[in-house]
């Protein structure tokens, strides 16, 4: 199970949020070259994490953000095709789910890095799926 | 490495422009100055110009050629934020992710819009014909970008409404009911739809600019582009 290292953990979540590299580099006291090459490094894990898991499966992708973190696949399950959403989520890993069965904290997740405004699956599926 | 089978679309940045210069060189310049016709072959090159020849990952950069494999487009993969293939979302549609070219159309349409109420009617039909094509083909464009690709349905009726919309245009001009015209919309309206939707289009977001490659199939290309992220290309 990927999980990016601590400190570019750190960097890719304050992008993730919206904040500036420059605004980062000052908040951490670190050099905005240093920022831009963790936030470089992570897109690139970030990427071959979600492709590794849909060729795992054997899942079409549909999306792969990696400034967000999360995807959006295409697989068949027990004979039946369906949509997968995973995410990143900092400290845990990636977690994938089925359809439209999104949990209260991946709802939470999505709106503290400014997926969705608004706490509502409608809203994070239309999100995803645009 | 090259990407088998698939092409760089003209949706955005210089190969956009491209498409604009042409627009006005083939259909404004002409009716403005009429000496001047012969630029609307250069307009026809740039055209030509626009359209994406391939796509290749060399070292860490995607590399989208244009202009006869002259003019060459640069995406470093580290800087990919967004992959997208539009065709397979549930509500993506191509205009949101390139506005700039649903304007150039919308603005094409217009102009042969207006051209078209400034001729006088009672002429013979060929007089028309250029700017019913283009309204006909500009409508049918814009309203299949404004789709997700599921409403395909939606874009079929929606085709045989333009039909019948530049057919009462026609008959308001020329005064007679030509079944021609109509014929000739009513055989390259379902081709036009096929062929659009028989492509899968990947829209590739990076350092706040977006790329559009058309394919056949996606996963070469995603493929291509994930070898070329691990450093496998």
């Amino acid at each position: 199970m990927l999980k990016l290292p601590e400190g570019m953990e750190r960097v890719w979540i304050m992008r993730a949020k919206g904040m500036r590299e420059v605004d980062i580099a000052e908040a951490l006291g670190i050099s905005r070259q240093a920022v831009n090459k963790a936030l470089k490094d992570a897109r690139v894990k970030l990427f071959e994490a979600f492709f590794a898991i849909a060729e795992t499966f054997s899942w079409d992708v549909v999306r792969v953000n990696a400034e967000k973190g999360f995807a959006v696949f295409s697989g068949k399950v027990l004979g039946k095709r369906v949509r997968v959403y995973a995410f990143y989520l900092p400290g845990k890993g990636i977690k994938a789910f089925f359809g439209e069965d999104v949990p209260d904290y991946i709802l939470q997740h999505a709106l503290e890095v400014g997926i969705i405004k608004k706490p509502e699956k409608e809203g994070l599926i239309k999100a995803l799926e645009s | 490495m090259k990407v088998d089978g698939a092409t760089p679309t003209n949706f955005s940045g210089l190969p956009l422009i491209l498409v604009g210069l042409s627009f006005a060189l083939i259909i404004g310049l002409p009716r403005l100055a009429s000496d001047w016709w012969y630029l609307s072959i250069v307009g026809w090159l740039f055209l030509a110009a626009s359209w994406g020849t391939s796509v290749e990952v060399k070292g860490e950069t995607l590399r989208l050629n244009y202009a006869f494999g002259k003019l060459t487009i640069n995406v470093p993969l580290s800087e990919i934020e967004d992959v997208k293939v539009v065709s397979r979302l549930e509500r993506a549609v191509l205009i949101r992710e390139f506005p700039g070219l649903y304007v150039l159309i919308a603005g094409a349409v217009l102009f042969a819009f207006l051209d078209l109420l400034l001729l006088p009617s009672g002429l013979l039909e060929g007089y028309y014909f250029g700017d019913m094509g283009l309204i006909f083909f500009g409508l049918l464009y814009l309203v299949v970008m404004s789709l997700p690709f599921s409403r395909m349905h939606l874009a079929g009726m929606f085709g045989v409404f333009t039909i019948i919309f530049v057919t009462l245009l026609m008959r308001i001009k020329t005064g007679i009911f030509d079944p021609l015209p109509v014929l000739f919309f009513a055989i390259f309206f379902p081709l036009f739809v096929a062929e659009y939707y028989s492509k899968e289009y990947v829209v590739i977001t990076a350092q706040r600019r977006r790329y559009c490659i058309m394919a056949e199939k996606p996963e070469p290309v995603l493929k291509t582009i994930m070898g070329g992220v691990s450093g496998e290309a």
